[in-house]
């Protein structure tokens, strides 16, 4: 009898280390989205405003970008009226990173956390700060920046597959809109171009293909050992949506 | 360090025009320099009368055309041998000149009709560096760019004693916005950084004012409403394991420091994004098998 209450005691204390398990991951991943969003409202108070751009973005030719070959975007950046020009009127000189595009973006520090800025995916109900750099503590509180710059075109944005994070981004469509503004108020808003899969080993593989933006995370709660990575080209010119 | 002057141009006009006065040339084999003859030199196009050029003596010049860097110019770590680009000089030498106070060797005045010409007795053979003061009229700021002057100036075999030279200008306003971003070039390791960086601003070499990247989170500083008949440059404290140099675009200078230190292994995986879920079922289903078990042992035991 005796051996039988052991087992049945191991076996309940197995369970609640299990049911312990979720409850741990489920207030991480709660803590986290409150944490980002507490962050993510700070910036907006900061930053300055710009309801120059509203998703979603259409090109000048009036046409939403539906299965756009990536060979046919134009990846050139804007220097002409078009970036900022509503009506046909010019609204504001080049922003500094035009001129100097190798400058660190700005950073602003949250409760010892530095971010870079915001980034919106409309598709998925996204809203989150991204913190400067990558590490294991601060995935924990926000989506980071792994490499790149949003003035260089080639930055790489990572997050937890939280609920509340990257979970859905393999629902994000093909032509999807995410939007990305950092501290200066300037936004850059790219389409989805492809999903891609790739190994947790093929550092090269997610950094490879210059794309303008990728967003990568793990593809489902028990998956790691690949990475989803969503791949964008920036969308020329940023003008205002009728 | 490797500090650059702020000017609207790129620095170092070379020597453009050979105007020869016929009686007063005398050509030679450039296998030889005559050491005795007067050198002159003279410059044209001028925007305006009453601009002063100074002439600094950077290097004397023996009878084979070698150049000696000159006592003034011990400290300045210039290089002259046959790799150098000595057009490229006279940018960090104007520099020189004005942190160290080096008096001029020879100075001219513009005339009205646009040219100025140093006196022969004023020269030596030799390498010089040439400036010009700036000048502020009706709003706008007349810049000469810096030259160096190889005196006497040997070209294609052939020794010329009398120098003319093109004088190249910028009309910059007379107030204007100087900017300095900074630019690291540390992909990797950006870790290493440090947590801020000085840097200097000086006018006419002298500190105008120190300040701290980054500003208000951002790499970049601007400084308003500086009269630009000053010469203006930025230099930045050493940066431990980092390298340093400075571009000149317009009224704006990048600092970029490039990291020199050793880089750690190259990752091996992408960083996981994943939460720990995989054990939750495994648990689970160990839990509910050991309390089976639990309960036929106590039912057989029964």
């Amino acid at each position: 009898m005796k051996k039988g209450t052991v087992l049945i005691a191991l076996g309940i204390a197995v369970i609640l280390s299990a049911l312990g398990l979720t409850v741990y991951n489920l207030y991480t991943a709660d803590r986290a989205y409150k944490d980002a969003s507490d962050a993510f409202n700070k910036l907006q108070d900061i930053i300055p405003a710009n309801d120059q751009i509203v998703l979603p973005i259409v090109k000048d030719e009036g046409e939403p970008n539906e299965d756009k070959n990536e060979d046919e975007i134009d990846n050139t950046p804007s220097t002409e009226a078009s970036d900022g020009d509503l009506n046909g009127e010019q609204t504001q000189a080049l922003p500094d990173y035009f001129l100097n595009p190798n400058v660190d973006m700005p950073s602003y520090r949250i409760d010892g956390f530095k971010y870079i800025g915001t980034l919106e995916i409309p598709d998925i109900s996204v809203q989150l700060p991204i913190i400067s750099r990558m590490s294991y503590s601060r995935l924990r509180k926000a989506p980071c920046r792994y490499s790149g710059s949003a003035y260089t075109d080639d930055m790489i944005i990572g997050a937890h597959c939280y609920e509340n994070f990257f979970a859905q981004l393999k629902n994000v469509p093909r032509g999807g809109q995410v939007k990305v503004t950092d501290i200066d108020g300037n936004v850059f808003v790219y389409q989805v171009i492809a999903k891609e899969s790739v190994m947790k080993s093929d550092v090269e593989g997610l950094k490879s293909g210059q794309w303008d933006l990728s967003l990568f995370t793990c593809p489902s709660v028990v998956n790691t050992d690949t990475r989803i990575v969503l791949r964008c080209e920036r969308i020329y010119p940023l003008i205002k949506n009728q | 360090m490797q500090p650059m002057i702020n000017k609207k141009t790129l620095c170092a006009a070379v020597i453009a025009v050979l105007l020869i006065i016929p009686c007063m040339t005398v050509f030679t084999s450039a296998s030889a320099v005559d050491t005795q003859r007067q050198v002159s030199l003279a410059i044209k196009d001028v925007p305006l009368a009453d601009i002063t050029f100074s002439a600094y003596l950077v290097a004397q010049m023996d009878g084979e055309g070698s150049l000696t860097v000159s006592d003034a110019f011990a400290d300045s770590a210039i290089e002259l041998n046959e790799d150098t680009d000595i057009a490229q000089l006279s940018g960090s030498l104007v520099k020189y000149v004005l942190k160290n106070k080096i008096t001029a060797d020879a100075t001219a005045v513009s005339d009205k009709l646009g040219a100025a010409s140093f006196k022969r007795s004023d020269l030596k053979q030799g390498l010089y560096l040439i400036t010009a003061q700036r000048v502020v009229k009706d709003g706008k700021t007349y810049c000469v760019s810096p030259f160096m002057a190889s005196l006497p100036y040997i070209y294609e075999n052939t020794v010329h004693y009398d120098v003319i030279a093109d004088a190249k200008f910028d009309l910059l306003p007379s107030i204007d916005l100087y900017t300095v971003y900074k630019v690291w070039s540390d992909v990797g390791v950006e870790d290493k950084r440090p947590q801020s960086i000085d840097i200097s601003l000086y006018c006419d070499g002298e500190v105008y004012e120190q300040i701290t990247l980054p500003h208000n989170g951002a790499w970049k500083y601007e400084w308003k409403d500086l009269p630009s008949d000053h010469v203006w440059w930025v230099e930045e404290n050493d940066v431990v394991d980092y390298s340093f140099s400075v571009t000149e675009k317009g009224s704006s200078f990048t600092v970029i420091n490039t990291y020199t230190g050793s880089y750690p292994p190259p990752q091996e995986d992408i960083p996981s994004t994943g939460q720990l879920w995989w054990p939750v079922p495994i648990l689970l289903c160990a839990g509910l098998v050991l309390i089976v078990c639990g309960l036929i042992r106590r039912k057989s035991s029964v």
